[in-house]
């Protein structure tokens, strides 16, 4: 391995640190749990998921069809969606800040935010 | 060298490379995070780049990206078009690597391994960016630090079997025939 490879992983290495700081440290506080659910990167439902008292599920539209979106306190996660591959329904459950479910071919993506910090701020 | 003789030797590395691509979807990861694959088709990719140029490793990245997604079913589809972005952004990044040097071709500062992991950490950002662009989400990017640094293992692992390849080729004397 020559010199310019191992500067070259190195500096690999510093971006994913970086990515990660920029992208994923940020979320990483106490504060209460808000769920977005956005399809085509615009939001389409939002609560607050600490204060939810019971099961639900969601019908979301994307282009493939209608995705089924279930909600308990703490949590969400996709429960069906008329994707081909269901990466998104084997994500599972996801309960803190900064955990994102995302199925690309329904265009749907389910993210966990502190309240402080709305995904808008980022996403505009 | 003849360009019936080169004709056939694209066909048979597309025809490796499509086999590779949908043989690396048989390895089962030990984290499986969609996106995070082998990259074994990469190795055909700088194969082309050795043995003949610029323009027969782009042909052969497109064709088996083309070809290989009309097999999977997944032609026209949001994977077809990530693929098609990462196989694109690797080849030009590894052409551009191997180009560097007082010589350009032959003394690259970059080793196999080197411009290996760069056609890997390539392959990640253009599937990223035409993910984002067809989500139209900013979020796609918590996949990033995931995706680089899982390049570092990948580009490592492909870069050795083209190394260890490359070595085979020149020890049998094989490599010598392409050159003539």
């Amino acid at each position: 391995m020559k010199k310019a490879d191992k500067f070259l992983i190195g500096t690999i290495l510093v971006l994913a640190l970086g990515a990660y700081l920029v992208f994923w440290l940020p979320a990483q506080t106490d504060s209460p749990l808000w769920a977005e659910i956005s399809v085509d990167g615009q939001a389409v439902w939002k609560a607050n998921l600490t204060d939810l008292t019971g099961q639900d599920l969601l019908d979301i539209d994307g282009p493939l069809g209608t995705s089924v979106v279930e909600v308990k306190p703490g949590a969400i996660r996709m429960n069906y969606s008329p994707c081909p591959d269901h990466y998104c329904m084997e994500t599972g459950w996801i309960n803190r800040p900064g955990r994102l479910i995302v199925c690309i071919p329904n265009r749907i993506v389910i993210k966990i935010y502190p309240n402080n910090n709305s995904p808008d701020t980022i996403s505009n | 060298m003849h360009s019936t003789r080169k004709l056939t030797l694209i066909a048979v590395l597309v025809a490796q490379a499509i086999v590779l691509h949908l043989f690396e979807a048989l390895i089962p990861l030990p984290i499986p995070i969609p996106g995070v694959k082998l990259g074994l088709a990469n190795i055909i990719t700088l194969l082309a780049l050795v043995l003949f140029d610029f323009k027969s490793a782009l042909l052969i990245a497109v064709l088996r990206t083309v070809l290989g997604s009309l097999l999977s079913g997944t032609f026209f589809n949001i994977a077809f078009f990530m693929s098609f972005a990462g196989a694109v952004a690797a080849t030009l990044l590894m052409a551009g690597l191997m180009r560097l040097g007082p010589t350009p071709g032959i003394d690259s500062p970059f080793s196999w391994l080197g411009i290996s992991i760069a056609g890997a950490v390539a392959h990640n950002l253009g599937q990223l960016a035409v993910a984002s662009i067809l989500i139209q989400h900013i979020a796609i990017f918590y996949y990033l630090p995931i995706m680089l640094i899982s390049s570092v293992p990948t580009g490592l692992l492909t870069g050795l079997l083209l190394r260890e390849l490359l070595n085979y080729l020149q020890a049998s004397g094989q490599l010598d025939q392409f050159s003539a």
